[in-house]
């Protein structure tokens, strides 16, 4: 009993805690958006030490895991954001010099994170957790991979589909999802540092389900909630049946768009 | 070059999302997969993302009550919800009982269900960024790269 609550105070609050957070970024006021982001900062710092305090909980192996990708998902993530803001764009935050190091630490940051399943190396984070591969780990890299191969493919086919600057994004989601469909195959037919090629093939296919129950779930609650909204939008009147806005209304919409044109530091 | 998505192009774009998942299945030959757990993980992932993405839309449901004066609206969708969440989880559960995976009971199994779903949630969210990312990163000028 002592435990559990341990385990609840140590594991389960931090990640309320970043749910809360999460929640409250969507509020319109400064303070608690402010709030929610040191709330979740605290609950984010206690979870990815939940391994050290409560290691006797099944759920603290999902914090090893955590700890054990963040730097290869950090190095991935800030490495296309460089990337993407050194480009020529208008909205170009850094120095175009920058973009092959973004790219650079996005190859890396991948490198790093396949590694850590082909190399069993001391310098590299661990996958082990209580002497066996962390079963979040044979969940989290076959569904990455599996869903990226997934989203590079049909993105690819989808962006050169509807824009006009596209071919040269179309040809790098094709070549990037293949690789990762590759890196799949090759994971399925030989042997990792720690896996064997039939558990990882088995983990894979669980993956499967697990990405399609996945988006089934998500796709329903959407149909749900839009049926909702659209039995109380199909009652309103049509927008050229409204009658013309008041004085009041006119002055309320300026005064909306003057707070949000005209640029801050940002922009 | 068309701008517009039909109907075939979308089917082609799912055929194109399912293609790894076809490949890793022809690939599988005579190795063990136990199917009745593939589905289990199907149907948690699926109860469990729906549980999850219900209580985040009914949260939000107060924020349009609110700008579209529309008090009624958060409790209508909750109704819903749950009359689909108790179909589909009697619908789901009536073959095999409570959908147990390798834990001992089920409150460990719902304790479970959440930190995959969170662990599944951040490969996926991660997975789509590395997309959105790599599209905008790489925009070019059709006429540019043409010339």
């Amino acid at each position: 009993m002592e435990n559990d609550l341990k385990v609840a105070l140590m594991l389960w609050a931090p990640l309320g805690m970043l749910f809360l957070s999460l929640g409250l970024q969507f509020r319109k006021d400064g303070s608690a958006q402010k709030a929610g982001k040191i709330l979740g900062f605290i609950g984010l710092i206690l979870f990815s030490v939940s391994f050290l305090t409560v290691p006797s909980s099944p759920s603290a192996a999902s914090s090893a895991l955590f700890v054990s990708i963040l730097p290869s998902l950090l190095l991935m993530s800030i490495g296309l954001y460089i990337a993407l803001f050194a480009g020529d764009i208008p909205v170009q935050r850094f120095s175009p010099r920058m973009r092959p190091m973004g790219l650079l630490m996005f190859v890396l940051g991948f490198a790093l994170f396949e590694a850590m399943h082909w190399n069993d190396s001391s310098m590299l984070p661990s996958t082990s957790w209580e002497g066996e591969t962390n079963r979040f780990w044979m969940i989290f890299r076959p569904t990455f991979l599996l869903a990226m191969s997934s989203f590079l493919l049909a993105g690819g086919y989808i962006v050169n589909r509807i824009g006009q600057r596209i071919s040269q994004t179309s040809r790098i989601l094709y070549l990037t999802g293949g690789f990762s469909l590759l890196l799949l195959i090759f994971s399925v037919l030989f042997d990792g540092s720690n896996t064997t090629s039939d558990e990882f093939h088995n983990s894979v296919l669980l993956a499967a389900s697990d990405l399609l129950g996945f988006l089934s779930g998500v796709g329903l609650t959407v149909l749900v909630f839009g049926l909702t909204i659209w039995q109380f939008e199909r009652k309103r009147p049509a927008l050229n049946k409204l009658p013309p806005p008041t004085q009041e209304q006119l002055v309320k919409a300026s005064d909306i768009v003057q707070q949000n044109i005209g640029g801050g530091e940002d922009e | 070059m068309s701008n517009r998505i039909g109907p075939r192009h979308l089917v082609i774009a799912g055929l194109l999302f399912l293609l790894p998942t076809m490949i890793l299945i022809l690939l599988q030959g005579d190795s063990t997969y136990d199917t009745e757990r593939g589905l289990t993980r199907f149907l948690n992932a699926f109860l469990t993302s729906y549980t999850i993405a219900s209580v985040f839309f009914v949260v939000n449901m107060f924020q349009y009550s609110k700008s579209r004066k529309e008090p009624t609206a958060p409790w209508i969708s909750m109704v819903y919800a749950v009359i689909i969440s108790i179909l589909v989880t009697l619908l789901l559960t009536s073959q095999g009982g409570f959908l147990m995976e390798e834990n001992g009971s089920q409150r460990a199994q719902i304790l479970y269900n959440i930190i995959h779903f969170i662990v599944t949630s951040i490969a996926i969210l991660m997975a789509a960024g590395i997309m959105v990312l790599i599209s905008f990163a790489n925009l070019e000028s059709k006429e540019k790269n043409e010339s």
